[in-house]
């Protein structure tokens, strides 16, 4: 079943065109990796997506679980299931862990139509997503990401997207700043979270990420665009050849 | 209009010393005030503080001793105290006078303990507000009438924080002159939680001085709420002096305001003393709220903190100005001032000024101060979590505020702050 | 330890004033005082238009008006300025046609002061416009300016020859109304440097003018006006000695900057008049006001200055930033030693959308010196998207000395960012113990940690004034050096 439909995406940043028709499907159920060099606009796409504001999309069409995701706001595209766990996640001193997750699901269920979440059931849901991925209750007694390492604000980041349960979540260089130890952690869990219901689309520089969580396909991105899909072994054979031998540069 | 103030003085002489008999205190207090005036905006430390309007009003003396208690509880909601004295219009309420447990402390009306212990309330009256800085301390001076005053002997520690509520209404130009006196002898140590507040309608002025004496190691901790409606013109000066060892808190939470300046002098007179001073600011309308920090590092190895942070919105004005001064044989002193803001309207202004003046060399002194909008990327990692706009700002603004409070033990307190920042801010 | 410290600190305050030769020339002085006849007198010296006179006289009528400020963190005793003589140049010579026609006596003044003023010394890349006592004695360097239609000549000229350049831009940023200082400055200034850099130009060297004062009981009062028309680039260097006087000399300079649309001005100063004894007798008054005004949109200005000298110093290198997208910068090192004060900072008024400024201030401290950072950050209601920071930090070394910082800010507009830091301390013991470990000596390790702490300043200067103005502060660092 269709989950996401990208179509001839164009997105500018300052006047510069840096996604150039950038087409992706992605069915419930699936996990897509997207792969390729510096610069060539996986970040963009992302932030595209849940609707970064600066990011001017000139072009093509999202169709999200059947809706226009283009016309939403910022919120409504997370209220609707979509997820991104940041690359930088930002520090926001001052609003503590736990009330900034009781508040977004409380949001979540407000916006189902749903009663806010009992006490009980959100540490229970808490205390199961933290077991999960292995954060720490100091962790979550603390500010948002406030004076975390790299590697604790990317396990927030797995933990948030756990408490949540999104239909699509979109995991943006989620290895960078993670020590092997805690990426197979990580990995692990969002192995568990994997359910014939949801998606994942994993934006990554490196093959490292995709030898623990293995992807349905994997997509080559250059200038703007996909310039190759296949499956797991793309990225295999990616590691061996490089970027350039792949795309046909040499 | 000076010449006003001596009339009202001559006029209201036996009344004000059959409340509070201080003779001399009131004639140099009269003196000073007609020899400085009114602070006017050109003098370098009230640039941010027009006083035009007080001028402009001839002020009475209120004499009006309402009784009827308001409904404060319901407002405080856990803030309770066993230790609780209400102020309706600068007068202490009927049904609490004074208080003297066994182990000494003295808790009253300044009133009731100066005509029982007239030299308890003597032996400080002024000593800590010695020149009648300006002429609005002057003008307290001369016009005193009420005020608590507060007296813990040598290792008491009061347990619970001890309540004093003030609030203001009176529709028309009365003038209100409230003298505190908090005294803790060595070893000794409480917290004062003030609320204070007025209702829309109110007209009168209030022209307040606290004065504290912190003995050695003693320990003070002051809560403030400031919620001022209507308009109500305030200007509360508080002056400390603390000898060696002691630990002053004071942690001001200050919502709204038509009106308002705090001053607040504090003069480290014994080494390894530490100052402590906070205050949030949540502005809108026509709020003027005027922040002001003296702090003098008299003796060596004293550390002293002041962290101000404002939220403006509406046509606000906001003004921050903090003075830490370093003598020469300070040394060994570590003194930080921050003061951050964040304005939310194109009417709204602030101005910041984190003043260091320093004589000695053996110092860590430093201040960082900010203006600017709410962080965007914040805002943006918290709507992409399924938060709206309004409910994102508000988590912010709430959580930028109150971290100036995050030293403050007293959860109630900050409870209480917390509701009332988020209702102003939500007001918005 | 401390002992080594108090033997850098003393060494350092007692470090002499190399400048402090005067030059015996034959001087044309006017007689003391100051009225309307004496501002008549300068400007018939300098064989001035009838507007110039007007202008001189409407300032000093406006000056009688006001009083010294007092509001800087300064002990300024009381000046008596009926007792100073307000005009001084060297006799018979206003003007040289050639080098040779120069008396051998100034040539070789500034020859020791390292400016060189001869045709062969010109490879230095800088055009060189020499003010000794109040007047201009020659300016270098003039054909290849020339040709780029670049106008660099002594004021005076400038109000012969260009009177209509300089009646536009005259008192346009500081007018004479501004301060105490300013107004005594339109109605007795004698001299000082023009410069038009017209439009599209870049101006291929450094301009560079360097003030002298050599007569006893002169004040002086150079006014200095350096316009950048659309596009035009310039660097402008300013330096200055006096010799070594028991009397306290007056300058109140002012410098007036024009950056038209797209225009760059750089100006650096390295100040160091003749800063006292180390008892605090003598030593120059320096009262400056020094205000630039990015005007058209696009434009820019930095400020540099490294402070060494003066008894006392009162100056706030300014700039007003009304065009959009226009970018100001204030770099400062001062150094106070003895009895010195310094009083000084800057101030950035943000009009224009999308204006941005840098202000970084380094404050030294030594010996009985108080040493102060005064400075202004003001957004406008239409300065939109604008931003500030500040860095202003003071290092005091030993403990009768002060470092004091008075910085205001005042945002109208909410959607500009400010941020200002500052920090007050003394060298870190444990930066300076780590030094020694590696094998240095105190006096080294401190040297090097204060040639550190200055270097963000230093660097802003350009490679010809930079390697002068760290010498200047080693200099006054030598004692540490041994």
């Amino acid at each position: 079943m269709e989950l996401i439909k990208i179509r001839d995406l164009h997105v500018n940043i300052d006047n510069k065109e840096i996604l150039k028709g950038f087409d992706l499907n992605i069915n419930r159920g699936e996990v897509h990796a997207i792969m390729g060099p510096n610069g060539t606009g996986k970040s963009t796409l992302a932030s595209a997506l849940v609707g970064k504001p600066d990011y001017e999309v000139t072009k093509g069409e999202v169709i999200f679980k059947g809706k226009d995701l283009l016309e939403m706001e910022i919120e409504e595209r997370a209220l609707e299931g979509l997820f991104l766990a940041f690359q930088y996640p930002v520090e926001i001193p001052g609003v503590s862990m736990i009330n900034f997750m009781k508040t977004v699901v409380d949001a979540r269920r407000e916006y189902r139509k749903e009663e806010p979440i009992s006490p009980v059931d959100f540490l229970k849901l808490v205390k199961r997503s933290s077991e999960l991925v292995g954060i720490s209750d100091k962790m979550k007694g603390r500010a948002v990401n406030e004076g975390f390492s790299g590697g604790e604000k990317k396990k927030n980041e797995i933990f948030q997207m756990a408490m949540l349960q999104p239909d699509l979540a979109i995991l943006d260089e989620l290895d960078s700043g993670l020590d092997i130890d805690s990426l197979k952690q990580v990995a692990e869990a969002i192995n568990k979270l994997r359910n014939e219901n949801n998606a994942f689309l994993i934006i990554t520089h490196y093959q490292r990420l995709l030898d623990y969580i293995v992807p349905d396909f994997v997509h080559i991105m250059n200038d703007g665009k996909i310039v190759k899909s296949g499956d797991k072994d793309l990225a295999k054979e990616l590691e061996s050849k490089g970027y350039d031998d792949i795309m046909g540069l040499n | 209009m000076i010449d006003y103030y001596k009339e009202l003085f001559e006029k209201n002489k036996e009344n004000l010393e059959s409340g509070l008999q201080l003779e001399q205190i009131r004639q140099q207090g009269l003196k000073d005030f007609v020899r400085m005036g009114f602070p006017g905006n050109k003098m370098e430390k009230w640039k941010n503080f027009s006083t035009k309007s007080i001028q402009k009003n001839r002020y009475e003396l209120n004499s009006i001793e309402e009784r009827t208690k308001l409904d404060f509880f319901s407002k405080l909601s856990g803030l309770e105290s066993p230790n609780t004295i209400i102020f309706n219009n600068g007068h202490c309420s009927y049904d609490f006078q004074i208080e003297e447990s066994k182990n000494g402390v003295i808790f009253g009306s300044i009133k009731a303990v100066l005509a029982k212990y007239p030299e308890k309330v003597l032996k400080y009256f002024n000593k800590a507000n010695k020149q009648n800085l300006n002429g609005f301390n002057a003008m307290n001076s001369a016009f005193a009438q009420d005020g608590f005053f507060l007296y813990v002997p040598e290792n008491i520690k009061i347990d619970f924080p001890v309540l004093v509520t003030q609030n203001y209404n009176i529709d028309s130009y009365q003038l209100i002159n409230n003298r505190n006196i908090i005294v803790l002898e060595d070893d000794a140590s409480c917290e004062i939680v003030q609320i204070e507040s007025s209702e829309v309608g109110n007209k009168a002025f209030a022209n307040n001085i606290t004065e504290s004496f912190l003995g050695q190691n003693a320990q003070l901790t002051i809560n403030k709420l400031q919620k001022y409606l209507g308009n109500t013109i305030v200007i509360e000066s508080s002056f400390t002096k603390q000898k060696s060892g002691s630990n002053y808190s004071c942690n001001i939470a200050t919502i709204g305001g038509n009106k308002l300046r705090n001053d607040i002098h504090v003069k480290l007179e014994g080494t390894n003393c530490f100052a402590n001073i906070n205050g949030g600011f949540v502005l809108d309308e026509n709020n003027e709220v005027d922040n002001n920090v003296y702090i003098d590092h008299a003796t060596p190895d004293c550390d002293s903190n002041q962290n101000f942070k404002g939220i403006l919105d509406g046509k606000s004005k906001g003004a921050f100005t903090g003075y830490v001064l370093v003598r020469q044989d300070s040394q060994r002193t570590n003194a930080y001032q921050s003061n951050n803001n964040i304005v939310l309207s194109e009417k709204a202004n602030i101005s910041t000024n984190p003043f260091l003046e320093i004589y000695a060399d053996d110092v860590k002194c430093s201040h960082g101060a900010s203006i600017g909008r709410l962080d965007q990327n914040a805002m943006f990692y918290l709507r992409a979590r399924g938060l709206s706009e309004e409910k994102s700002k508000e988590l912010l603004l709430s959580a930028f505020a109150m971290e100036v409070f995050k030293d403050v033990t007293n959860t109630k307190f900050k409870e209480v702050v917390s509701k009332e920042i988020e209702n102003k801010l939500l007001k918005d | 330890m401390e002992e080594v410290k108090n033997k850098v600190i003393d060494e350092l305050s007692n470090k002499d004033y190399e400048f402090g030769f005067t030059t015996d020339i034959e001087m044309e002085l006017a007689p003391k005082g100051l009225n309307e006849d004496i501002v008549r007198f300068i400007s018939e010296k300098k064989g001035e238009p009838q507007w110039m006179l007007d202008y001189r006289l409407k300032a000093y009528r406006h000056w009688l008006t006001l009083k010294m400020p007092k509001w800087g963190h300064l002990d300024i005793p009381k000046i008596d300025y009926q007792d100073l003589s307000y005009f001084a140049a060297p006799k018979n010579m206003p003007k040289y046609e050639s080098l040779d026609e120069v008396d051998p006596e100034l040539l070789d003044t500034f020859n020791k002061l390292g400016i060189p003023l001869e045709e062969q010394k010109r490879l230095t890349g800088i055009a060189v416009d020499a003010v000794f006592d109040s007047v201009s004695v020659k300016t270098t360097f003039q054909e290849t300016l020339k040709e780029l239609d670049i106008i660099f000549c002594s004021m005076s000229d400038a109000i012969k020859d260009h009177p209509d350049l300089v009646k536009k831009y005259i008192g346009s940023v500081v007018p004479y109304t501004d301060n105490y200082f300013a107004s005594l400055n339109a109605a007795v200034f004698s001299d000082g440097s023009f410069c038009y850099i017209p439009k599209g130009a870049r101006c291929p060297v450094e301009l560079s003018t360097y003030f002298r004062i050599n007569t006893a009981g002169t004040g002086q009062f150079e006014r200095t006006l350096i316009i950048a028309d659309e596009g035009a680039y310039v660097s402008y260097l300013e330096g200055c000695t006096a010799p070594q006087r028991d009397e306290n000399q007056l300058h109140a300079a002012v410098v007036e900057i024009i950056a038209e649309k797209d225009a760059e001005v750089k100006y650096s100063t390295v100040q160091n008049w003749y800063p006292g004894d180390k008892d605090g007798k003598g030593g120059i008054y320096n009262f400056v006001t020094k205000r630039a005004i990015c005007k058209g949109n696009g434009s820019k200005v930095s400020w540099t200055q490294v402070e060494t000298g003066s008894a006392i110093t009162w100056k706030y290198p300014s700039t007003i930033l009304k065009g959009d997208d226009t970018i100001a910068e204030f770099y400062s090192v001062a150094v106070t030693n003895n009895h010195q004060q310094a009083d000084t900072g800057s101030k950035m008024i943000h009009l224009g959308k999308n204006s941005k400024s840098t202000i970084v201030s380094k404050g030294i401290s030594l010996g009985k010196s108080q040493n102060t950072y005064r400075g202004m950050v003001k957004f406008g209601k239409n300065a939109h998207n604008s931003r500030n920071h500040s860095q202003c930090d003071s290092l005091l070394m030993g403990d009768k000395c002060g470092a004091h910082t008075f910085p205001y800010i005042k945002v109208e507009n909410n959607t500009g960012i400010v941020e200002h830091e500052a920090t007050t301390s003394k060298i870190a013991d444990d930066q300076l113990n780590y030094l020694k470990q590696r094998g240095l000596g105190e006096e080294q390790a401190v040297s090097l940690l204060v040639n550190g702490y200055a270097k963000e300043v230093l660097k802003q200067l350009p490679m010809e004034f930079a390697a002068e103005a760290t010498k200047l502060l080693s200099i006054s660092m030598e004692g540490s050096v041994g």
